[in-house]
Order: C-alpha cells, then sequence, then structure tokens
C-alpha cells in the first residue's frame, strides 16, 4: 500500500473514533441534563415557602369550640416537590391534662392550587373514616374520635410511630399514588386544612380546664418520590 | 532547540497526567489509599461539590463535624456534610445547599467514607463545558484529519511533492493526540457515571410553624333539688336545703363549700359532700325569702359555686311560693 493511502486510512479511521466518541457522549449528556433524579444530573434548589403555617394558637377553648389548622406552602425552587411528609416534634403538656386527647379532629382537606390561583380539592378525609386509620394500633386509648394526640402518635397511613417518625399524613401526599397530580409543580402551591374541634359538652373533659399543650408541626417535602428514597426514612 | 524541546516534552507529559490521573483514580481508587469513586449526581452540596464532581472517598476514623461523608442507606448512596455528632456514634448531616438538615441520623456503620479528594469535571455537564472539552477537541481532530486527507489527495508538480515527502504527515501528530487524549477523558466522564459509582443526592426542604392550644374555663353543669320544693312565706323554719349532683369527673369532695352561693348573693351557711357525691348545703331561709319579688307565684334559683382548683359549677331549680 502507498503511503499516501496509510495516510488517509488512519484519518479515515481516527475521524470514524472521534465521531462514535462524541455521539455516545452527546448522547449521555443529553440524557443527563433532564431535570429529574435516580441515575442522571441534577442542580438547583428545592424551596418551600410557607404561605399561612407560621403559628397555630388556639387560645381559650371550649367545648364545642371549632377551628382550623392551615397549612399552605409554596414551591419556590426548581424542582418538583414530589413527596410530602410531617410529623410533630417538641410536644409538650404545659399545664394540667394533655389537652390532645380532648382535640377532635374532624376532617382533613387538601388541595392544589395553581400559580394563579385557582384551587382545586383533591382529597377529603372525614372524621368518621379516619378512625378506621389507627385501629388496633397502640396510643389509641378511646374509641369515637380521632384526637389530635393520637394523630401525631402514629400519623396515619404508612408508619406508625413516635415523634421522630416522619409519615406521610395522607394519601395524596406521597403524588406517586396520585398520578393525576404528579407533584407541587414549580410555582404551585399546596394546601391542606385540618378542621378541629374541643370535644362537645357533657363528655368528662372537666378536667381539661385551663390545660395547655405546645407542639411543633414539622413538614418536609423532597424532589425524589417515595421509592427513590427508600431507606432514607427510619 | 534542545531545551525548548525538554520544555514541550515536560509539558506535554504535565497535561497528559493532569488528565489521565483523576481518571485513573476514578478507575482505581486504591492508587491513592482511597475505597471508593463517585460521581456528584445532584447539586445539593453546591457550591462545595456540584452535579458531574467525582469525589474520592476514603473510609478513615474519627468522622468530624465538617467532614463531607458518603453515606450508603438501603440502595441509595449520597454524600452530605456532618453538622453534628450524636452519641452512639450517630451523626446528623445536611446538604450544604438544603435550607435544613436530613431528617434522619446516620450510624457510624453506614458511612463509606470521608471525601479526600474532589476533580471538579462538573463543567463537562454546562453547555460551554460540554462543547470546550467534547465538540471543539472533536472538530479539531476531524478537522486536521480531513486536511491532511485533503493534502494527500492533491495534485502537486515536481518541487511541491519533493517538499510534501519532506514533512511528516501522521495522522496521528503530538496535537491529535493530545485532543484525543482530552476527548477520551471528557467521553468517559460524561458516559461512565450511567453504569457506575454515582452519588446521589436528595433535595430537601422543611417547614415548620409552632402550635399551641389552650383551654379555656368554663361553669360545669349541675342538677339542682332545693328542698322544700313549695316554700310557704308565713310558715316558720331556719333553712333552705340545697342538694347539687355536679356532672364532672371531679372528686365532689374538691367543692369548696365557702363558695357555693344562692343566685350568686347569698352564701351558704353550712353544707358537706355526702358520701354519694351529692353536695348538701343550707341557707338562711329569711335571707333567700327577701330574695323572692312580692306576688309571684314560683321563683327560679340558682345555685354556684367552685372545686378548690377554681373550676365553677353551677345549676337551677324551680320551687313554687304560697303564703
Amino acid at each position: 500500500m502507498k503511503k499516501g493511502n496509510v495516510t488517509i486510512l488512519a484519518s479515515i479511521l481516527a475521524i470514524a473514533l472521534v465521531a462514535a466518541g462524541v455521539g455516545a457522549g452527546t448522547m449521555a449528556y443529553f440524557s443527563d441534563t433532564e431535570k429529574s433524579i435516580g441515575n442522571t444530573f441534577t442542580s438547583g434548589i428545592l424551596d418551600m415557602e410557607k404561605v399561612s403555617f407560621a403559628h397555630v394558637a388556639f387560645d381559650n377553648w371550649k367545648p364545642g369550640d371549632t377551628g382550623d389548622i392551615v397549612i399552605e406552602l409554596k414551591n419556590t425552587g426548581d424542582y418538583d416537590i414530589k413527596y410530602l411528609v410531617m410529623r410533630d416534634d417538641n410536644y409538650q403538656v404545659l399545664k394540667n391534662w394533655d389537652l390532645g386527647y380532648a382535640i377532635e379532629i374532624l376532617s382533613i382537606t387538601e388541595y392544589s392550587t395553581k400559580p394563579t390561583g385557582s384551587y382545586t380539592q383533591v382529597s377529603y378525609v372525614d372524621g368518621a373514616t379516619y378512625e378506621g386509620w389507627l385501629v388496633g394500633q397502640p396510643g389509641v386509648i378511646h374509641d369515637e374520635h380521632l384526637s389530635l394526640k393520637e394523630f401525631f402518635a402514629g400519623f396515619p397511613v404508612g408508619y406508625h410511630g413516635a415523634n421522630d417518625i416522619w409519615d406521610v399524613v395522607t394519601g395524596w401526599s406521597n403524588f406517586d399514588t396520585r398520578p393525576e397530580i404528579p407533584a407541587i409543580a414549580v410555582g404551585h402551591y399546596y394546601k391542606m386544612v385540618i378542621h378541629l374541634q374541643f370535644w362537645e359538652p357533657k363528655l368528662p373533659q372537666d378536667g381539661y380546664q385551663d390545660s395547655s399543650i405546645s407542639f411543633d408541626w414539622v413538614v418536609m417535602g423532597t424532589h425524589a418520590d417515595k421509592t427513590e428514597i427508600e431507606g432514607y426514612f427510619p | 532547540m534542545k531545551i525548548t524541546s525538554l520544555i514541550k516534552t515536560t509539558a506535554l507529559t504535565v497535561i497528559c497526567l493532569l488528565l489521565v490521573i483523576p481518571i485513573l483514580i476514578y478507575g482505581f481508587p486504591f492508587l491513592v489509599g482511597a475505597d471508593g469513586s463517585y460521581t456528584v449526581m445532584s447539586g445539593s452540596m453546591s457550591p462545595a461539590l456540584r452535579p458531574g464532581d467525582l469525589v474520592i472517598v476514603k473510609g478513615e476514623e474519627p468522622v468530624n463535624v465538617g467532614d463531607v461523608v458518603t453515606v450508603e442507606s438501603g440502595e441509595f448512596t449520597y454524600t452530605h456534610r456532618v453538622v453534628e455528632k450524636i452519641e452512639g456514634d450517630r451523626f446528623r448531616l445536611k446538604g450544604d445547599a438544603n435550607e435544613d438538615p436530613d431528617p434522619n441520623l446516620v450510624e457510624a456503620s453506614q458511612i463509606i467514607g470521608k471525601v479526600i479528594l474532589v476533580f471538579p469535571f462538573s463543567h463537562l455537564y454546562t453547555p460551554y463545558g460540554f462543547a470546550s472539552a467534547l465538540l471543539v477537541p472533536a472538530a479539531l481532530i476531524i478537522g486536521k484529519q480531513v486536511y491532511t486527507i485533503h493534502q494527500s489527495t492533491k495534485r502537486r508538480n515536481r518541487m511541491e511533492t519533493m517538499r510534501w515527502r519532506r514533512k511528516s504527515h501522521s495522522a496521528l501528530d503530538t496535537g491529535t493526540l493530545l485532543l484525543a487524549l482530552i476527548l477520551t477523558v471528557s467521553t468517559t466522564r460524561i458516559i461512565a457515571p450511567h453504569f457506575i459509582g454515582g452519588s446521589s443526592s436528595y433535595f430537601s426542604d422543611i417547614e415548620w410553624a409552632t402550635g399551641s392550644f389552650r383551654a379555656g374555663i368554663w361553669e360545669v353543669g349541675a342538677t339542682v333539688d332545693i328542698d322544700p320544693d313549695t316554700l310557704n312565706l308565713v310558715s316558720q323554719g331556719k333553712w333552705i336545703t340545697v342538694y347539687a349532683v355536679i356532672e364532672t369527673v371531679y372528686d365532689e369532695k374538691a367543692i369548696d363549700v365557702s363558695t357555693v352561693k344562692l343566685n350568686g348573693v347569698i352564701k351558704a351557711e353550712w353544707g358537706d359532700v355526702q358520701d354519694n357525691g351529692c353536695l348538701m348545703v343550707k341557707f338562711d331561709r329569711a335571707s333567700v325569702i327577701e330574695l323572692i319579688p312580692e306576688g309571684v307565684d314560683e321563683v327560679t334559683l340558682t345555685v354556684s359555686g367552685e372545686f378548690t382548683d377554681g373550676v365553677r359549677f353551677t345549676g337551677s331549680d324551680t320551687i313554687t311560693i304560697i303564703g
């Protein structure tokens, strides 16, 4: 073979090799830059902001009084929030009896909100059916009501646990189970309203007079769905 | 000429080593005494570690606050910073870019090791980095080869052919080799994490609210029976007796008899809580009669009082008036 032909052949070979390498690299690069987690790269930040969830205080409660705890969060980060977990922390009985047992959860309602402000109700759980979530679990001390105390002791659905265990509050907050609402999209809102009532009169609630409790209500959001971060929760 | 050549060779060697060493350590971390190499897959440790950076991890004691460690949790491997050491060989970790620490604690046995070396390859994943490390070298190599092919097939006169033959025309000159090396390293770094050694990391954010409930003070209801049921204003007698059964879980013995009043004004003269839990108090008859307006056939009287801890009870009964 002439020397010139060898040179040409070597050049063509080099071009082929480089092209193959660049092709593979480019494919890998573009599959990486998709925003998701797993075997791909992600960057940016995940950030939630409280819209109305700063301080939940109910004072001078009397039997029969009702009130709402409203948890409203906005996804202000770069990633869709795919999983929300909650727990209580620093639960303290400040005076007299543990008032947590006397506060009954009547219902929990969840909403998904678009940046435009339009609300969609995505779930409603009535207190009566809620009771079924905790049947047979430790920490349930009476039969008729799901109290705030029991709710904290074993956040329904998912794990039962003590205070240091994170848990999913409703089926919806693990967005995987609701494919039609895949996540709290960037810029979108999430709202949960927990409707509470102090026990109706004529129940033996007098001992709760002047009782008080305090607690922190903690909510965590992640960009991974539950299966992707298995092992991350205790 | 010789010194220039030496400098050239040295520079070339250094550049080659700089390119090759990270890839060698990536493939064979034990070369530097490390235990593993991982590609950072997400940005929760930004800016210390960016997605695409290569971290070399060594399992060494002790792990201190401030160390960046790679942790194995189930099938999930992630790299975060130690922010707190907790009794019993447990650690609290946090991603630098996360606002809050990770919710779970990490056992010492889950820690694969400390990050001892970081090769900043993250630029490869930016469009400019990708262009400069992959597309530009590739374009240069291909351009050079196309030029070589063009030159070797060009028609030449005798003089030109003489000059052409005197030069080297290898497809693999030094420049091309160097570019090829850059290309190989970049391609390896971009493709390899798809198959081996990715250290994921998750983003999370925590919000919390403080909550409190305080119950007020309310009156407890009582079933009251006033004796006599019919009060004859002209007949004689010293006492009006009141029996009160209080609907409460409280121990009735805790009623403070000295606080018991009729219509909020007449104090009980004396009384006590009977064994069946019923409160019995006696009021001065003359004082009660003073309360009753003239000409009425019946009147409702209210009894109220307090338990020793301040909880109030109240109840009423209606009696007939004659005389």
